[in-house]
C-alpha cells in the first residue's frame, strides 16, 4: 500500500513537473525572450564561473593564436631571406651581365676601329703561378690565332703577345715580363724605343737616347717597328727618368747628359692590368706585315 | 548533500557542455546533462531520476539562454523513461551504457523536434543532428564507462592487499 503511494505521489511528481514545462514553455513561445526569475537566479549563480572559464579560454586561444602567427611570421621570414638572397644572386649576375655587355660593346667599338684584323676572345684562364704573367684565351689555331699575335685590351690597351696556340686556346705572355718586347713611343716627343717587363709590375723603356725629351706622365704607345702592334696603341705612362749608364772610357759628368750617357733609363707604369680585363683582341701579325 | 553534490556536479557539467564547443564545435554534440541523467537514473529511483532530469534541463535551459522547460521538459521525460524501464535494461559493460544513452538522446532529440514543430519555429534540431549526437554522447559515455570501471578496479585490488588477521592485526601483502 505504501509503495502504491510512493509509486503514485511519483507520478503525480512527474506530471506536475512534466505540466509545469509545458506551462512554461506556452507561456515563453509567444513571448519576448526576457530572463524569468529563475534563469536569473541560475545565471547570476553561473556567470562568475562561465565568465573565468571564458576568460581562461580567450587566453588560451589568444596566446595560441599568438604562437601559431609568430610560427607563421617565422616560415614567411625565412621564405622572404631566401627571396632576398635569390634576388641578390640575380642582381650580382645581372649585374656582371651588363659589364660584359659594356665590355664586349668596347670590344667591338674597338675592332671597327682598327684596320688591323683581329679576333675577340674571352681570358678563361690565368696563371698564378707565375705571378700572373700569362693568361690563356678560348681563340687558338683553328680561329687564326698564331704564335706572336699581339693582345689589345677592349679599352686599346698593350696586353701582351701570344706565346703558345693550340686548336681551341691560346696562351698569352703579358707584357710585363721581361721576355717581352714591344716597339714604343713616347707619344709627346715621338722618341723610339723598345719596352719590356721590368720583372716586376713596371716595364722599361730602352733605347732612348739621352738626348730625347722625356718626363714623368709621359704617354708611351706602340710605334708599329715590330710588326707585332700596328701604331697608336697605349702601353703605359712614364713613371721617372734617370740616367742610362756611362759611356765606357768617358767620364761621368751629369750635367751634359749627352756626353755621358747613351740612353735614358725610364721607368714605365703599364695602363692595363691582367685582374681587370675579361675580354681581348688577338692581332693577326701576318695581316699586319702584309 | 547528495542532492547538493548534483546540483553542483550538474551546474560543473553544463558550463563544460558550453566551454567545450570553443574547444571544437563538435564537442557540442557530446550531451553531457543527459548521459548523467541516465546513468543515475539507471541505478536510482523514480523520483530521484525526474527530479534530476528536471534539474539537469533547468540547468542546461538557463546557461543555454533558451525558453526555460524545453530541455527540462526532454530531460525528464527521458529520466522518466529510463527509470521505469531500468529494471529492463541490464548495464554490464561500457557498450551496454552507449547504448542506453545513445538511446536517450534519440528520444530527447525527438521530443524537442517534437517541440519545435508545435511551437511553428524553424526547426534547428534535425534527424542527422540527433543521430550524431547519439553517436557522440554513446561514445563519451562508452569512455566515461570504461575509464570508471578501470578505476573501481584499481581500487578494489588496492583494498584487497589489505588483509584483516582473524586475531586483528592489520597486515599489508608487500611487507
Amino acid at each position: 500500500m505504501k509503495t502504491i503511494g510512493r509509486q503514485a505521489s511519483s507520478l503525480i511528481l512527474l506530471i506536475g513537473l512534466l505540466f509545469g514545462f509545458f506551462v512554461m514553455i506556452s507561456y515563453q513561445a509567444n513571448r519576448a525572450k526576457t530572463a524569468n526569475a529563475v534563469e536569473g537566479a541560475i545565471q547570476t549563480v553561473a556567470s562568475p564561473a562561465h565568465r573565468l572559464i571564458s576568460e581562461l579560454w580567450t587566453r588560451v586561444s589568444s596566446g595560441w593564436s599568438g604562437y601559431v602567427a609568430l610560427t607563421n611570421q617565422a616560415v614567411t621570414t625565412d621564405a622572404l631571406q631566401q627571396r632576398v638572397t635569390y634576388l641578390e644572386r640575380r642582381i650580382m649576375t645581372l649585374e656582371e651581365t651588363s659589364r660584359e655587355n659594356i665590355r664586349l660593346k668596347e670590344l667591338l667599338n674597338l675592332q671597327d676601329r682598327i684596320a688591323t684584323p683581329s679576333i675577340a676572345s674571352q681570358i678563361i684562364g690565368r696563371d698564378m703561378a707565375h705571378g700572373y704573367e700569362t693568361f690563356t684565351v678560348n681563340r687558338g689555331s683553328r680561329d687564326g690565332v698564331e704564335i706572336g699575335s699581339g693582345v689589345i685590351s677592349t679599352t686599346g690597351i698593350v696586353v701582351g703577345q701570344v706565346i703558345q696556340v693550340s686548336p681551341w686556346t691560346a696562351m698569352v705572355q703579358l707584357v710585363t715580363n721581361p721576355r717581352n718586347a714591344v716597339g714604343a713611343k713616347i707619344v709627346r716627343t715621338l722618341a723610339h724605343g723598345v719596352v719590356h717587363g721590368a720583372g716586376d709590375a713596371t716595364l722599361k723603356l730602352d733605347y732612348v737616347t739621352s738626348l730625347a725629351d722625356v718626363k714623368g706622365g709621359d704617354i708611351v704607345v706602340t710605334s708599329g717597328d715590330d710588326g707585332i702592334y700596328p701604331a697608336g696603341f697605349e702601353i703605359g705612362r712614364v713613371l721617372r727618368v734617370t740616367e742610362g749608364a756611362p759611356v765606357p772610357g768617358l767620364p761621368q759628368l751629369p750635367v751634359v747628359r749627352a756626353e755621358t750617357a747613351l740612353f735614358l733609363n725610364i721607368d714605365v707604369d703599364p695602363l692595363t692590368n691582367v685582374l681587370q680585363i675579361g675580354q681581348v683582341l688577338l692581332l693577326s701579325p701576318q695581316m699586319d706585315r702584309e | 548533500m547528495t542532492a547538493l553534490f548534483s546540483v553542483l556536479l550538474l551546474f560543473g557539467l553544463g558550463l563544460l557542455q558550453i566551454f567545450l564547443p570553443q574547444v571544437w564545435s563538435e564537442l557540442g554534440r557530446i550531451d553531457w546533462l543527459l548521459m548523467y541523467v541516465v546513468l543515475q537514473s539507471l541505478r536510482s529511483s523514480f523520483r530521484r531520476s525526474i527530479l534530476l532530469g528536471a534539474g539537469a534541463g533547468l540547468i542546461q535551459d538557463s546557461l543555454a539562454g533558451g525558453i526555460i522547460g524545453f530541455h527540462a521538459f526532454a530531460k525528464t521525460t527521458v529520466a522518466a523513461i529510463i527509470a521505469m524501464f531500468s529494471s529492463l535494461f541490464v548495464l554490464r559493460g561500457p557498450l551496454s551504457g552507449a547504448m542506453i544513452t545513445g538511446l536517450a538522446v534519440i528520444i530527447e532529440g525527438l521530443i524537442l523536434m517534437a517541440w519545435q514543430l508545435s511551437l511553428g519555429r524553424p526547426a534547428s534540431l534535425r534527424l542527422g543532428d540527433v543521430s550524431l549526437g547519439a553517436a557522440a554522447t554513446s561514445a563519451a559515455t562508452m569512455l566515461v564507462i570504461y575509464a570508471g570501471r578501470k578505476w573501481q578496479q584499481r581500487e578494489l585490488i588496492k583494498h584487497r592487499r589489505v588483509r584483516v588477521d582473524v586475531g586483528g592485526t592489520v597486515t599489508d601483502d608487500g611487507e
